[in-house]
């Protein structure tokens, strides 16, 4: 590819993995707060059943001529048990927001990161500036709108580039035919002049 | 929805999917990690439950119920008195005993045999008592309602399973497809006006819906277009002196080359003026 050798090599770093907060961190927030809901009830129904069961144990336990010491060691045996499965039933909760939550901060930072790079081209835009448009990284999101972008872009880029053509050979052809100088049209052949190594900047 | 910048537009499930490949892709990859990471958790939880499960009813079962003592419900053996069989020699041997005892033969002090008269006849149970009775079904009854109710919390957590795993892919993919529909709402928007801008065109550029995403960003296409329009503008401005300066000056009638350019620079002009409006 011709332009690839002049392509920007941009890659994607831990620091910049929020770069909309507003709308990376409101996905993030929703499916936390779900999957934590979820995982939360499931949890404490397995801990009732799991609970249960420890109690029907004890029950039977109380109920037996077992040695006291005996009882006591399987009772506390057993509470460790239900307080390991409540440890399990954490970390498992914690495990599945914290996918979802890497998952949609990636998928949100491959659509962010997109947008940045257009609101970029857009901030030079406002300044009247229309540089050369850069493809996307691998992997981003929102091609379709990137490509649509670029096009609107490169045609407004190409007839800036036109325009300043088509002055330049307007002032070409008046120097070549002696108009201008001292006078009235000298003095705006001048302006032009100037006008026009400013609009070429811009598409540089 | 009146003012000059903001059309009310409004949404409508007919246009939920703007950007198909984006909006689609984002939701069902988001709803088929969840339903894995939910099909492993239940497994484990199905499993974790199942195993309580078993544990607390082998720990039910393992109690006996105590069931109510019948004592005297056997037979009853009565012995009645012995019965001596009056035409029984009492020198003859009643046991023909074909290696016979040479010592019991020469006991003179044996006693004459006998004959014993067995009866055998059930006695009726004495009354069991009520309360056992009510203690063993009480107990039995007991055991089969634990067994119940834990079975019916195991069912109950595969039913919380199924329908949280089902609620949590149903609840992501319409909060998915509604949230990427607020992002790719203003994208399709600013879309349209890239057509217009491609075209040569610089309308006027209207707000966001109300609770659509990426306000700044649409902010920033906003002063984008507004930066273009003045370039456009100053652009009008600077052809139109140039144009009036280079009639004036009859700059058409001295060279032939600037005469073709200054057409050039007339049309493009007039295609400045339609691109920015009155």
């Amino acid at each position: 590819m011709a332009h690839s050798k002049h392509r920007h090599k941009h890659r994607r770093h831990l620091s910049n993995y929020i770069l909309d907060k507003r709308l990376q961190l409101r996905y993030v927030a929703f499916v936390t707060i779900l999957s934590a809901l979820l995982s939360g009830v499931l949890g404490y129904l397995v801990w009732q059943q799991e609970n249960s069961a420890t109690q029907n144990i004890v029950n039977t336990l109380e109920a037996s001529d077992y040695d006291a010491d005996l009882k006591n060691e399987v009772v506390a045996e057993l509470s460790g048990r239900d307080s390991n499965l409540v440890l399990v039933m954490l970390g498992a909760g914690i495990g599945m927001v914290l996918v979802l939550s890497l998952y949609l901060i990636v998928m949100t930072h491959k659509v962010a990161g997109p947008l940045y790079k257009v609101s970029k081209y857009f901030d030079e835009m406002a300044e009247g500036k229309l540089s050369e448009v850069w493809p996307l990284r691998k992997g981003d999101q929102l091609k379709d709108f990137y490509d649509k972008f670029k096009d609107m872009h490169d045609t407004l880029r190409a007839r800036h580039v036109e325009e300043v053509a088509a002055l330049g050979s307007f002032v070409e052809a008046c120097e070549a035919a002696g108009i201008g100088g001292p006078g009235e049209f000298g003095h705006k052949l001048d302006e032009v002049k100037s006008y026009r190594a400013k609009r070429r900047e811009q598409v540089a | 929805m009146g003012s000059p910048n903001n059309r009310g537009y409004k949404r409508s499930w007919r246009n939920l999917l703007l950007n198909t490949r984006y909006q689609l892709r984002f939701t069902l990859v988001m709803v088929g990690l969840s339903a894995v990471l939910m099909a492993v958790l239940g497994w484990w939880v199905m499993r974790a439950a199942e195993k309580a499960t078993t544990v607390a009813m082998d720990a039910v079962l393992g109690v006996q119920c105590k069931a109510p003592e019948r004592p005297g419900a056997e037979p009853t053996v009565v012995i009645d008195e012995p019965i001596v069989d009056p035409e029984a020699d009492p020198e003859a041997d009643p046991d023909p005993d074909p290696d016979p005892d040479p010592e019991a033969d020469a006991d003179p002090d044996a006693r004459p045999p006998v004959i014993v008269n067995i009866v055998e006849e059930k006695v009726p149970p004495p009354p069991v008592s009520v309360n056992a009775v009510a203690r063993y079904h009480l107990c039995k009854i007991q055991q089969v309602s634990t067994i119940e109710r834990l079975y019916r919390g195991e069912w109950r957590i595969f039913l919380v399973l199924v329908v949280s795993g089902l609620a949590l892919c149903f609840g992501l993919a319409v909060y998915g497809i509604k949230m990427t529909h607020k992002v790719a709402g203003p994208l399709h928007k600013v879309g349209l006006y890239f057509a217009k801008m491609k075209a040569n065109k610089y309308d006027t550029v209207y707000n966001l819906r109300k609770g659509d995403q990426l306000v700044d960003f649409y902010a920033h296409f906003k002063e984008a277009h507004e930066g273009m329009r003045k370039i456009e503008t100053e652009d009008v401005e600077m052809l139109r002196d140039l144009i009036a300066a280079a009639d004036a000056a009859k700059v058409g009638d001295s060279s032939p080359d600037a005469a073709k350019a200054l057409d050039e620079l007339r049309e493009i002009l007039k295609t400045k003026e339609d691109a920015i409006g009155p």
